[in-house]
């Protein structure tokens, strides 16, 4: 795993904010480390701690996102069932029952005008429930099946 | 009742370590244990958990060592690990007694914590939460194959101070003084889980007993030496079997720098460490140690000591 350079920081930092108004003050106590295509958010006093006593990682804190196709990045459910109370924007609420429908693994349709299309944060009466793909009213199931019902 | 085969061999040693209460602990090792959760308060308020899963019918009764903990009395209901809550992250299935180790611990927050056998993460995320999600946590384990697993718990939970390693457990032992508090959750022969387990008595053989001691002893050496001085280290098995309890903490804590310490909790019944096993002696202090035998809380059998590294020569404190 590697530190994020400050300009690296800065992109993800500002995706986060432009798309979803997360305040950059949200991660101030994290560092941020890229493994391959995703990012990891960790504490800062856990990232220090390891350092001091140069243990290799396999994997720090919780994936915050994935570069996709090399060039888009994704909000992860756990990052988004972490961070996702902070968000103001591009939140689209669902029904107990779309929620339902969603938890098993069917894309859903809903009337969410005020989020643009693109990656949206799902959430419903009992919390957040991940991170989808809206078009118009389509929203794609990108839900992982291990948080499916089974 | 299940139709559970316990070899001869281990119905002797029941008898050999409880006497007449050896048929009790025999009858409970025949019968189902009960579901038990922990509660995620690292992403829901305890009482927005609790509310929400009354409302949905789910009856639960409080596990009485662990303030998270609870039984799951629906008997006729689908599993709680197929409910909507389970995918919400609210609650993860756990077994009461597996809630022990972290509450002995009892880690604080901003602590550096060390869980040497982590996967598939149960307690690690529980001690996660009781730091809530504050200082950092090594979640280590030698095997590459159960790290998804472990990576997967901990993302579920919402837990963003834990490190995930994989290294051989006793090369810890090269980090002298690095974490606060350490947890061995040491591999055994798991005989304390034929609740769950069916088989692992039915050929049980006494060399068992000893085939996972190098191991833990090296493990448990390890972990001192990781451990800050005044730092607390618990061992635990799922093993019911002297040689991988209280033998291994005896070998180790003789020559080690380490004061045993009660281990008790408020709630849990529970026994003394034994202090003698086939004709050998441990020390006296060895009863601050504790034995879970399922019929004590309903559980499955489970041994745990926590020791704390003294600082001292070698010298354990009676």
């Amino acid at each position: 795993m590697q530190y994020l350079s400050n300009a690296e920081r800065e992109i993800v930092v500002t995706y986060l904010s432009e798309r979803f108004g997360l305040s950059p003050h949200v991660f101030k106590d994290f560092v941020l480390l890229s493994s391959g295509r995703k990012v990891w958010a960790a504490r800062q006093l856990a990232a220090l701690a390891i350092e001091e006593i140069s243990l290799t990682v396999e994997t720090a804190g919780l994936p915050l996102l994935r570069w996709r196709s090399g060039r888009e990045m994704k909000l992860t459910t756990a990052g988004a069932r972490v961070f996702g109370c902070h968000a103001t924007r591009n939140c689209v609420y669902v029904s107990h029952r779309e929620m339902l429908s969603l938890l098993q693994g069917n894309s859903i349709e809903v009337d969410a005008q005020a989020a643009a299309d693109g990656y949206v944060i799902l959430y419903g009466d009992y919390g957040i429930i991940g991170v989808s793909h809206k078009k118009g009213p389509q929203v794609m199931n990108m839900l992982p099946r291990a948080r499916q019902l089974t | 009742m299940a139709d559970i085969q316990i070899a001869d061999a281990w119905k002797r040693r029941a008898r050999a370590l409880l006497g007449n209460e050896a048929d009790t602990l025999l009858h409970y090792c025949q019968t189902p244990v009960q579901k038990s959760i922990r509660l995620n308060t690292l992403r829901y308020g305890k009482d927005h958990i609790l509310e929400q899963l009354a409302a949905a019918g789910w009856e639960l009764h409080s596990v009485p060592w662990c303030p998270l903990g609870y039984w799951v009395m629906n008997r006729t209901r689908e599993d709680i690990g197929r409910s909507v809550w389970h995918a919400l992250d609210y609650f993860y299935i756990q077994d009461a007694v597996s809630l022990i180790p972290a509450e002995i611990l009892a880690p604080k927050t901003q602590m550096c914590v060390l869980d040497m056998a982590a996967a598939p993460g149960s307690k690690t995320g529980h001690l996660a939460t009781m730091m809530q999600d504050t200082g950092g946590i090594v979640a280590n384990d030698v095997a590459l194959g159960r790290l998804p697993a472990l990576r997967a718990n901990m993302d579920k939970i919402g837990a963003t101070n834990v490190l995930v390693s994989q290294h051989d457990g006793r090369a810890f032992a090269q980090m002298r003084d690095a974490f606060d508090a350490v947890l061995v959750d040491a591999p055994c022969s798991a005989t304390g889980t034929v609740r769950k387990n069916p088989g692992v008595l039915e050929n049980w053989q006494p060399n068992q007993a000893q085939s996972h001691r190098k191991i833990q002893e090296s493990l448990l050496s390890s972990a001192i030496t990781a451990t800050k001085p005044g730092g607390f280290i618990v061992y635990a098995t799922c093993s019911l079997e002297p040689e991988e309890n209280e033998a291994v903490v005896d070998a180790v804590a003789r020559n080690n720098t380490v004061a045993l310490i009660p281990s008790h909790l408020s709630g849990l019944q529970s026994r003394p460490g034994i202090t003698e096993w086939n004709n050998c002696a441990f020390v006296n202090a060895m009863e601050r140690t504790v034995r879970i035998y399922p019929q004590d809380n309903n559980t499955q059998g489970f041994y745990v000591a926590c020791l704390q590294k003294t600082g001292d020569s070698y010298a354990i404190s009676e």
